[in-house]
């Protein structure tokens, strides 16, 4: 019986121990720090691949990498691939070729940047009869609809001016989010301000959210929905270029038609802009008392980015 | 009631729109320094016009504060002409207004009150008030909205601007109508009739258009039977908008044929020096022997050096040797040397496919004592081919560009319209060949679709070798357009479009022949200036479009080189 009750004990131990790990648990990721950065979707020309000369009737391949590195499924990105007519032409025809992208978002689960490749064939054509060389332009356009989603922790302080005797336990600061929301318009900062306000003899907080958007790429902001304009030779009908808007705000249980935006639309001017959104008058009683709820703030637009590459048409002599 | 104005009242008005139709042809010429193009002159014009507006406006209260006691028509009258008078003034000093479509508004107001066969007709508000309303909106309202527009205030944009394009036709059937139902003569009412009908199909057409661009913004449409059906609609309306700017610019066409600078044939386009160039060359001339004598053989030699790409190049060497005392009073007739001592050939033919180096000598058997000067000449055809890269945008996306970059801070000229759209590197055409040099120019980097008036093609032809050389004759010069653009006619010359057979005739070109061989011993340089038409077709479904402008011109060559000799008599013993 003690041989069967040592035999017990140690089968115990190594039951109760065997599973104990010896290092300090992994911190879980959570969705909200997926959304940072200023990248959104990167094209790059495989510079490498294409090369800068070539003799007429060279066949080669241009590449154009085109990489999600935010968190952001994009289902409508256009891809457009322009040639100098006359000069240079895809081997399956024609100087421009366009292609509609889908590109997945990271998730916790998945933090890999989905990209695409894009390989072409590219024939060089005959330059004219008396020239040494010509230079042409091969230009890549991208145009996506993208959006941001801004986190963070907001205090609701329902005694702003303190004449009150309950223990606060947080306090109104402005959140800094200079590290982005993953694509190239982010809210850099949002100024959090508490207004009260008075209607029918109750004393109701009207929390006011100053939020400072900032476009940090090197491309066109543009009212999301407009791809197909975008990447087409149309003129842009007015008011889309430096547009985008916000499509959702969430504080504590309430939602965008809870708050009163002004503007009511996002406009870039010198890459930045300010849009005011303050709660709507008898949402939060005096009496609730201070506290502190998460802030998410989800804006849409579109984005056009291109590139151009020189190539170079020797004459084979 | 102001009764019926005097002859000399009508002589006021038909001067005053007269002087503003003379004014209109000229223009252009007066808004020297301002092309349309840069974004700051624009603002600045329109800051003029917004400007003069107002004191325009400012008058006219002060008019009828000062003469309320005249009666109405009295002071309608003066303030019609007042308005003329501070926009003629305008005009001269400053070239403020610049909206030349604003004559069309008024003309047809002006048929109605000169021909209307109405005796009270200037006693009648039904006449006075639309001319009146299309004044104040042509000369006053309209500045008014440019600056705004321009100056992004309010929010406001390109659609303020496009806006502008429909503000009229209202007004405009307004007025023909009243001029169709108050006309005596049945000609005239026939004739009313027809502009309003064709005013009120316009009317709808561009309305329909301008609420499909606005539609346009929501999204992604589907093709579906609807859409189809409105973009006939649009389509229409891009016609129409396209119609009244070939209005405009046929206008300023005709005034330009009054300004030199217009039509300048002096272009200057880019072209750099080629560090292998084509064509033929003599060098390293040198005297055959130390001293010639009487009665010996004389030789010279030079070295010449031949290259070409794809075209045969066949040059034609010949000799000559000029006495020195040779005068215009005694000529001596140059002698010809010999190319080939066994031949006895005074011309040297060198076909030339790639490149060729090779002696000259030439030689006199029986040269006289005296100072002579060789001439050793090489002549040759030859050609020369440079494209001119040219952009094309839409012009309401070039505007709405233009309005992005200065909203961003960035000052919005073509270039930056450009690397806007990443376009960094604007390849220069480098040099094709040899002698000549070829340039292109045209009208602005970017050209804006549809085009108010026509874009220039300009060719420059220019003898590129100093050293005693010159262009014997040109003897056609080649403009390619790329389909759908035409050439339209040029200065000087007519251009004549080839087919396929011509040599010269590429895919995707409309080629012009200009044949010229009135064109000899060139010494320095041609140039042609020819306009262009294009429409919106020239587009290509992407934000710019790229194309290339092509000239190719054929050209003899005369290379020349002169040697000094002189030969001496035997000495006897």
């Amino acid at each position: 019986m003690r041989q069967f009750s040592f035999i017990l004990i140690i089968l115990l131990s190594i039951f109760l121990f065997g599973c104990t790990s010896t290092t300090p648990a992994k911190n879980i990721k959570l969705e909200k720090d997926l959304y940072k950065g200023t990248s959104g979707v990167l094209m790059d020309i495989y510079q490498d691949k294409i090369p800068s000369e070539v003799y007429e009737g060279e066949t080669f391949d241009i590449v154009v990498k085109v990489d999600n590195k935010g968190p952001y499924k994009v289902d409508n990105a256009d891809l457009l691939i322009s040639l100098d007519k006359g000069f240079m032409s895809f081997r399956s025809g024609g100087y421009i070729k366009s292609g509609a992208l889908t590109l997945e978002g990271k998730t916790v689960f998945n933090e890999f940047d989905d990209f695409r490749i894009v390989s072409e064939s590219v024939t060089s054509g005959q330059i004219d009869p008396l020239k040494e060389s010509q230079n042409t332009l091969m230009l890549t356009t991208l145009c996506y609809d993208y959006k941001g989603i801004a986190v963070g922790d907001v205090c609701v302080d329902t005694d702003p001016y303190n004449t009150g005797t309950m223990k606060k336990i947080c306090e109104v600061t402005p959140l800094s989010l200079s590290d982005g929301q993953g694509g190239p318009l982010s809210i850099s900062d949002i100024e959090v301000r508490m207004l009260i306000d008075q209607p029918g003899g109750q004393t109701y907080i009207r929390p006011q959210l100053k939020i400072h958007f900032l476009h940090q790429g090197t491309g066109t902001i543009m009212k999301a929905g407009n791809t197909n304009i975008a990447c087409s030779g149309k003129p842009f009908p007015n008011g889309i270029q430096s547009r985008a808007a916000i499509i959702d705000l969430k504080l504590s249980q309430y939602g965008l038609s809870d708050f009163e935006c002004f503007p009511n639309e996002i406009i870039l001017i010198g890459n930045e802009d300010t849009i005011t959104c303050t709660l709507k008058s008898g949402r939060i009683n005096k009496n609730r008392g201070t506290f502190k709820s998460p802030l998410t703030i989800t804006y849409a637009y579109g984005y056009v980015s291109s590139l151009s590459k020189e190539i170079k048409i020797k004459k084979l002599l | 009631m102001a009764g019926v104005i005097n002859n000399k009242s009508d002589f006021f008005y038909l001067l005053a729109f007269l002087l503003a139709i003379g004014l209109w042809f000229v223009d252009t010429p007066w808004i020297s320094g301002f092309d349309g193009v840069d974004f700051k002159g624009w603002q600045s014009v329109s800051l003029t016009k917004f400007l003069i507006s107002v004191a325009t406006l400012a008058a006219i209260i002060i008019l009828f504060l000062l003469l309320k006691n005249l009666g109405k028509f009295e002071i309608n009258k003066i303030a019609v002409q007042l308005i003329f008078a501070i926009q003629i003034a305008a005009y001269l000093l400053v070239g403020g207004m610049k909206n030349t479509a604003a004559i069309l508004h008024i003309l047809i107001p002006g048929l109605i009150v000169f021909f209307v066969e109405q005796p009270d007709k200037f006693s009648d508000d039904n006449f006075l008030k639309p001319l009146n309303l299309l004044l104040f909106i042509d000369f006053i309202l309209l500045p008014l909205i440019d600056f705004v527009s321009v100056s992004g205030w309010f929010g406001s944009g390109s659609v303020l601007l496009r806006g502008i394009r429909y503000y009229a036709y209202p007004y405009l059937i307004y007025t023909v109508a009243s001029g169709a139902t108050r006309a005596e003569n049945s000609w005239l009412k026939i004739i009313f009739s027809l502009i309003l009908l064709f005013f009120c199909t316009a009317m709808i057409v561009s309305v329909s258009g301008a609420n499909l661009v606005v539609l346009n913004k929501i999204g992604t449409a589907n093709i579906n039977d609807f859409t189809k059906a409105t973009n006939v609609f649009k389509d229409a309306a891009e016609f129409w908008m396209i119609f009244q700017l070939n209005i405009i610019s046929g206008g300023q066409k005709f005034a330009a044929m009054f300004d030199p600078n217009t039509y300048n044939t002096n272009y200057e386009g880019t072209q750099e020096e080629t560090e292998d160039p084509q064509g033929v060359f003599l060098k390293k001339y040198d005297l055959g022997d130390l001293k010639y004598y009487e009665g010996n053989q004389v030789y010279v030699w030079a070295i010449l050096e031949a290259k070409t790409l794809e075209n045969r190049l066949d040059i034609e060497v010949r000799c000559t040797a000029k006495a020195d005392d040779s005068t215009e009073e005694e000529p001596i007739p140059p002698i010809e040397g010999v190319l080939d001592d066994k031949t006895k050939a005074k011309v040297m033919k060198i076909p030339v496919y790639s490149g060729v180096t090779t002696n000259v000598i030439c030689i006199f058997d029986s040269l006289k004592a005296g100072e002579y000067e060789i001439n050793i000449t090489a002549d040759f055809d030859f050609g020369a081919d440079l494209p001119k890269r040219i952009f094309l945008m839409h012009k309401d996306r070039v505007m709405s560009d233009r309005l992005y970059l200065a909203q961003q801070g960035t000052d919005p000229t073509p270039e930056n319209i450009l690397i806007k759209n990443n376009i960094n590197e604007i390849a220069e055409d480098e040099s094709s060949t040899g002698p000549v040099l070829l340039q292109i120019s045209s009208d602005p980097l970017i050209w804006e679709i549809p085009y108010s008036g026509n874009p220039f093609f300009g060719v420059k032809v220019e003898n590129n070798w100093d050293a005693g050389t010159k262009v014997k004759q040109i003897k056609d010069i080649y403009l390619k357009v790329p389909e759908p653009m035409v050439v339209v006619g040029c200065t000087q010359f007519d251009p004549v479009k080839v087919g396929g057979s011509d040599p010269q005739a590429e895919n995707g070109y409309n080629t012009y022949r200009i044949d010229t061989p009135s064109l000899i011993d060139v010494e320095e340089a041609i140039a042609v200036g020819c306009p262009l038409s294009v429409n919106a077709n020239s587009l290509d479904s992407e934000p710019v479009t790229r194309r290339f402008i092509k000239a190719h011109v054929d050209y003899s060559y005369n290379l020349e080189v002169k040697i000094p000799i002189e030969v001496e008599k035997l000495a006897t013993i």
